[in-house]
């Protein structure tokens, strides 16, 4: 191909980016991303609050038990505000929602906003750790395979390596929990079965939730090394005479990670999910145990409540990743208007 | 199993198939997962049912080889019956994301642009939404069951879905033969039906396998909730489920849906990469598989000649008449900046080892441009890989020699290798967009070698690049250096790839068609760059090009390569007016020359001369010329044997019976 | 009457600030029977414009004449109309043809959608092995995919798909660019015999000075989306009026001849940013920044001196203004050669 893209001002030389007057371009890109996380939350908080009402069934009998009667159940009805219109409650739901004050816990009573800051701080931790295993075991696990087996070396291996992974990553979340913790926790006894308490009780909870999608991620980049392997840059690195670590560190992997991540980005979604499940089964008290508890009781407030939250937290960790692919492909970021000059 | 069988195979898609790792074994087993779901309930389903309240519980028995439940039922019979409801639920589910997501998909990317954006961004929120949560409410609403589950799953998985199937109608909706498709007339409903979906179908499907194993597993999750499939109906996940909870007391219950669960999940991995393989010609494999037994053999009986290192095979290099490298010049006291003797490139496959380039001698004196001229396929890229060393994996080089200032380079070891290379040889190649790092700004990547095979300063180097940017025309050469290569059009990025090359300060410069992707106006610039270095610095340059034009701008003698051989060798000037071998006059009778230049005796309105067939492919064996074949002069000597390069009494050197014959006055049988 | 007329047609990609003018203002007739080459670099608009011409992209403004109808922005029988007379072969061989189906069939295709003589399956095949042999082409090539072709084989494919619909003007897009040297002298003979033997129009685009050279009468040459040259290629070659067809002249790489010079410096700018005035002053061997007292050059685009067609059969060029002398055309306050 003799054509080319140009890319340059009248003056030959130097950068072609528009740029807004005045405001640099990192926050013109954090603005933008910023609104896009508002208007998906929001899209959240109304699914959320619309889809409860939707849950065949009553709270209030669910709450009174089977015996109540029909005065009381109104009653409670009326109380808990279950008499009135859609919008109302919506409106009030909403209006109260943007206080930090998410209602009151039909079966519990207690305070619902209370009961999500008890379950944030685990959530976190769990899903904190679920995400560092997953970028390093996924990154640095693909990353090696890439290497060894790039342009057929080890035709052996290769097979090896994809059944391995697609074993492992297609192992279901509380399997893979339960698994674990037969072998480490009851057998071995190096962790503890279930609960938040000491430190390492994260391990094996963390580690069920990461090692499929580890796999998967791992799947990913390798084929991404393969790619950038094969690129032009890399033989020019090559001719140089770089060495191999330079080589692999400097020219493959920031090209690989912004690919991966990129196609990767529903991982930290799945995480999300995985991790509704593997609570149950740590019973560790997280958003997720709560969630699903909530669930069974047909706890509305509680319901919303987590379910908002969780999504912030996927809205959040997904917008982070993006912003972690703008800084390490300059390109995507130049397309953006986040130019580094 | 795949060798000799896939080698039978004719078709490319099946035999890539059968040759990808675990095709076959991906194949097999996703076969009998059908044969069982088929099959299963009608061999076991009555089995799986019968409880026997005396048994529960059992962890292994004659009856019960795989123990019994919680109700005394054969764990084994409930798994393999259970394969039809959860493929079916599976299958539905995927079924219902495929469809769902699929029509979205298409549908946003047939929009307007504006709306496109919009449609795709609404795409990307609804995925930053769990499918989960959105499972659980639905499955909430609807009910629980397997009817719910299914709905639930195949509709939380739909986004992603969307996702991909827009990605992939936008991509292949941009492709050029779907406007030239258009520019003939083809209706909208037949390019979607003949044109894009075609197109489109592999990836899709691709991606519709790993949909499938998720929404099994998926589906499992929801059965673990108590919310998925109710009894008494069951497929792997509540018997999952069920065998967890009894997990230290009958581990099989727990195990045998597991790993039913894995193995589809895997078997639907292989066949998915498998075929993807198969269906991608740029993945397929053309070495590896290749018949050991057969080889060794051959290895044996051709002795250590072939297939051994150039270790095994240097002799001192002769004098006079038998040096192919040419005489011996008496004032070589400076050591020629290339010596290239007898350098054969094989690629190994299932019927011998092929030579795409065989039997290539030439030597490049220090500060000369030696072009080297060939179309595609007559290994003169490989030629200059091979020097730099940097031939792909499976490729095989054995050389006579290959000198690099009077070192020779295959016996070196690694680390001096580098060091030889990296200070001696600077290598550029055809397509400067992509031959940097986009990741890195130019500065670092102008820097690097110099620092580390020079041991400079990042100041020292930093203030070197700079020099270097100025010596190639590049203005601002300091804020040059922080930006990205994005930043730069395609002539200053070959450019800056020179100034790479030049802080090596290496005796010898290769570029591999340096100009063809560019403006002919920067190909001028770039042109004279080289031509100041050459002359300034006393740079070796060999210059790679199909254009002769290009090849007249620069070189002082020039290198005929066609089919991995060289045919013709000589000066310059000499060789542009008066070719002597007889596909060099054909190649120069092809070039349209521009009317109002300098006559060159043939007028413009003249045809222009064409070869007639075409080059032999790598896989043909030709024992005698290569172009013989083409070759208006050809005699029967020139398809039996090989004409080696002599001299020429008109200057140079030429690869030709039929030429040195008639001038040395040979017979012409 | 001209085949075709381009009145003031521009083309543009986005809106407002960021919006890339594509083609600027081209006015431009051809006659039937003749071959017409457009010469650029990148930037310069080229294929836009003949991408415009078949309605791939759409025009911003301006008229489009074919054959004596306004098909601007053509719809239903509009589209028929150009499809009728105008068609194009594109650069890269692969990728203009749909690899899923057999080069038989998509040639059958084209000559079922365009060709009205051929009615039922079996005349369709009869068309199909003509136009195979036009292009010299063996029959049985019918059965194969284009992945088992090379380069030049299927560049011949895509010219008789082109041809099926028994068009008039033939727009061609660099279509020897991506083959090998002996490949291209193929393909560009094979042009030169179909336009004698089916009085063909051709309007071709290329970079390659030779190429044109070998195939056009006449020639213009573009620039970041300007017609900054028109002339008969005799002429243009040997005495060009213009610095940057000067320039590009000077750069071709010839055989035999002399060594060439780089008389344009610097890059082709970013077309998304003209410079101002005259859009090739900043790179002009004689403009302003080598010729003091051109100023001209800095403040006045050339081709607001008077808004004419470039016709290029020697008949008078409509407009004052400079450069404009004998049926020749070219935007510049200083043209080369003139007294």
């Amino acid at each position: 191909m003799t054509l080319t893209q140009t890319d340059q001002p009248a003056s030959g030389q130097g950068v072609g980016v528009p740029r807004r007057r005045g405001v640099p371009p990192v926050l013109v890109f954090l603005g933008r991303r910023l609104a896009q996380l508002v208007v998906v939350v929001w899209i959240v908080e109304v699914a959320t609050f619309l889809m409860v009402r939707l849950i065949p069934g009553d709270p209030a009998r669910e709450v009174l038990g089977p015996r109540a009667s029909a005065a009381a159940i109104a009653g409670l009805r009326r109380q808990l505000g279950l008499d009135q219109p859609f919008l109302t409650q919506y409106l009030r739901y909403t209006g109260h929602v943007l206080g930090l004050d998410f209602g009151t816990s039909f079966y519990t009573r207690l305070p619902v906003s209370q009961l999500l800051a008890s379950r944030l701080g685990p959530e976190l931790e769990l899903i904190g750790t679920a995400i560092a295993m997953v970028l390093v075991f996924g990154i640095a696990g693909g990353l090696l395979l890439g290497i060894l087996t790039r342009e057929a070396r080890h035709p052996r291996l290769e097979s090896l390596a994809v059944l391995v992974l697609g074993i492992v990553g297609s192992v279901p979340g509380y399997v893979a929990a339960t698994g674990l913790a037969f072998v480490f926790a009851v057998t071995l006894k190096w962790f503890p079965v279930a609960g938040n308490t000491p430190a390492s009780a994260v391990v094996l909870p963390a580690l069920a939730i990461a090692l499929p999608l580890a796999a998967l991620l791992a799947r990913i980049v390798r084929v991404e090394t393969l790619n950038a392997l094969a690129q032009n840059y890399v033989r020019g690195a090559r001719s140089k005479r770089l060495g191999r670590p330079a080589i692999y560190l400097r020219y493959v992997l920031p090209n690989v990670l912004a690919a991966a991540l990129t196609l990767g980005g529903t991982i930290f979604t799945q995480l999300i999910g995985s991790a509704i499940i593997v609570e149950s089964v740590f019973a560790w008290n997280g958003l997720g145990l709560l969630l699903t508890q909530a669930v069974l009781h047909l706890d509305f407030p509680v319901v919303e409540g987590a379910a908002l939250l969780l999504a912030l937290i996927v809205v959040v960790v997904n917008t982070l990743v993006d912003v972690a692919v703008s800084l390490v492909d300059p390109r995507s970021a130049a397309g953006r208007g986040l130019a580094v000059a | 199993m795949a060798g000799p069988a896939a080698g039978r195979i004719r078709h490319p898609v099946l035999r890539a198939f059968v040759r990808a790792p675990g095709g076959l074994i991906g194949a097999g087993l996703l076969l009998g997962l059908l044969v069982l779901a088929v099959v299963g309930p009608m061999i076991w389903g009555h089995p799986a049912t019968v409880t026997d309240l005396n048994v529960p519980y059992q962890v292994h028995s004659p009856e019960h080889p795989l123990g019994t439940d919680s109700l005394g039922r054969d764990v084994l019979a409930r798994t393999l019956s259970a394969t039809r409801l959860t493929l079916v639920l599976g299958l539905s589910a995927a079924a219902i994301s495929a469809v769902v997501g699929f029509g979205i998909g298409t549908a946003v990317a047939a929009l307007g642009p504006r709306a496109r954006g919009i449609g795709r961004r609404a795409i990307e929120s609804s995925l930053s939404f769990p499918p989960i949560l959105l499972a659980l409410f639905l499955v909430a609403i609807i009910g629980a069951g397997a009817r719910g589950a299914v709905i639930a799953i195949g509709l939380g998985a739909a986004p992603g879905f969307a996702r991909l199937a827009e990605n992939f109608a936008t991509s292949v909706g941009s492709r050029e033969f779907i406007a030239s498709a258009k520019a003939t007339g083809v209706g909208r409903v037949r390019l979607m039906q003949r044109y894009l979906l075609p197109n489109m179908a592999e990836p899709l499907v691709l991606a519709g396998l790993a949909y499938v194993a998720g929404a099994i597993i998926d589906i499992s999750g929801l059965d673990f909730l108590g919310l998925g499939v109710q009894p008494p109906a069951y497929d792997w996940g509540t018997l999952l489920t069920a065998g967890v909870q009894s997990i230290y007391v009958t581990p099989f219950a727990g195990m045998a849906p597991a790993f039913m669960i894995m193995l589809t999940g895997t078997s639907l991995v292989f066949f998915g990469e498998a075929l993807s393989r198969a269906l991608n010609p740029r993945l397929w494999v053309t070495g590896p598989r290749r018949d050991r037994r057969a080889e060794r053999a051959r290895a044996g009986r051709a002795g250590k000649a072939g297939l051994a290192g150039p270790a095994a095979a240097r002799p001192a290099p002769a004098t006079g008449a038998a040096d192919p490298a040419g005489p011996v010049v008496a004032d070589a006291v400076v050591a020629d900046a290339v010596v290239v003797e007898n350098l054969r490139i094989t690629l190994p496959s299932g019927g011998g080892p092929r030579a795409l380039v065989d039997g290539v001698s030439f030597r490049l004196r220090a500060g000369e441009v030696l072009g080297i001229v060939g179309e595609s396929g007559s290994g003169k890229t490989l030629t200059s890989l091979a020097i730099g060393q940097l031939l792909p994996h499976p490729l095989r080089t054995t050389a006579t020699r290959i000198e690099l200032g009077g070192i020779e380079l295959t016996t070196l070891p690694p680390g001096r290798l580098a060091r030889v290379l990296g200070t001696g040889l600077a290598m550029i190649f055809q397509d400067p967009m992509s031959s940097m790092n986009p990741a890195s700004r130019a500065g670092s990547q102008l820097t690097d070698g110099a620092r580390r095979h020079r041991g400079l300063s990042r100041e020292e180097a930093r203030a070197e690049a700079v020099q270097r940017l100025g010596e190639v025309r590049i203005g601002d050469a300091r804020r040059a250096l922080r930006r990205y290569p994005h930043q730069f059009s395609g002539g200053m990025q070959q450019r800056i790839m020179i100034a790479m090359g030049l802080m090596a300060r290496p005796r010898v410069l290769i570029a591999d068609e340096p100009t063809t992707a560019l403006d002919v106006t920067v190909q001028a610039q770039v042109l004279e760059v080289l031509r100041d270095i050459n002359a300034s610095e006393g740079t070796a340059i060999i210059l790679i090009s199909h254009n002769l034009g290009v090849i007249n701008q620069l070189c002082d003698r020039v290198l005929v390569m066609y089919a991995g051989r060289v045919v013709e060798e000589g000066d310059r000037e000499r060789l542009l007016a008066d070719p002597q071998h007889p596909y060099t006059k054909a190649l120069l009778a092809s070039v349209p020359v521009l009317p109002g230049t300098v006559p060159s005796g043939t007028s413009p309105a003249a045809e222009l001369k064409t070869i007639p067939g075409r080059p032999p492919r790598p896989d043909e064996d030709v024992p005698g010329c290569s172009f013989a074949a083409r070759c208006p002069l050809a005699i029967s000597r020139c398809t039996a044997e090989r004409p080696a390069l002599t001299a020429a009494a008109a200057g140079g050197k030429v690869a030709c019976f039929v030429v040195t014959g008639a001038i040395t006055g040979e017979a012409v049988r | 009457m001209s085949l075709l007329e381009l009145d003031h047609v521009a083309v543009r990609y986005g809106a407002g600030r960021h919006a890339l003018t594509a083609v600027d203002d081209v006015s431009l007739a051809v006659e039937a029977g003749t071959s017409i080459g457009i010469v650029g670099e990148s930037g310069s608009g080229k294929s836009t414009l003949a991408r415009a011409i078949v309605q791939l992209v759409p025009t911003a403004s301006g008229r489009i004449t074919l054959d004596g109808r306004d098909v601007t922005g053509a719809r239903g029988s509009a589209v028929r109309h150009i499809r009728d007379r105008v068609q194009m072969v594109f650069q890269d061989p692969f990728a203009s043809l749909n690899p899923r189906r057999t080069v038989g069939a998509t040639l059958a295709e084209a000559v079922g959608l365009n060709d009205r003589r051929a009615s039922g399956g079996g005349d369709r095949q009869a068309r199909v092995t003509e136009l195979l042999e036009l292009v010299r082409l063996d029959p049985a090539a019918r059965y194969r995919y284009p992945n088992e072709f090379s380069g030049g084989q299927i560049q011949r494919v895509a010219i008789a798909r082109a041809l099926a619909a028994g068009p008039r003007l033939l727009i061609l897009d660099e279509v020897t660019s991506a083959l090998d040297v002996s490949v291209q002298a193929a393909i560009l003979n094979l042009l030169r015999d179909l336009r004698e033997r089916l009085g063909l129009t051709y309007l071709c685009i290329s970079h390659d000075l030779s190429v044109i050279g070998y195939l056009c009468q006449s020639a213009v040459v573009m620039y970041l989306g300007q017609l900054v040259e028109a002339a008969p290629c005799a002429d243009l070659f040997s005495a060009p009026r213009h610095p940057y067809s000067r320039s590009l002249l000077d750069s071709v790489p010839q055989v035999r001849g002399e060594r060439i010079r780089a008389t344009a410096s610097g890059d082709v700018p970013n077309p998304r940013f003209p410079p101002p005035g005259c859009r090739y002053h900043p790179r002009c061997a004689v403009g302003p920044l080598a010729q003091p007292g051109r100023e001209a050059c800095l403040q006045r685009d050339p081709h607001q001196d008077d808004g004419r067609a470039a016709s290029l059969n020697g008949g008078p060029v409509t407009g004052p203004g400079s450069g404009a002398v004998g049926g020749r055309f070219a935007a510049c306050h200083f043209p080369l050669g003139a007294p």
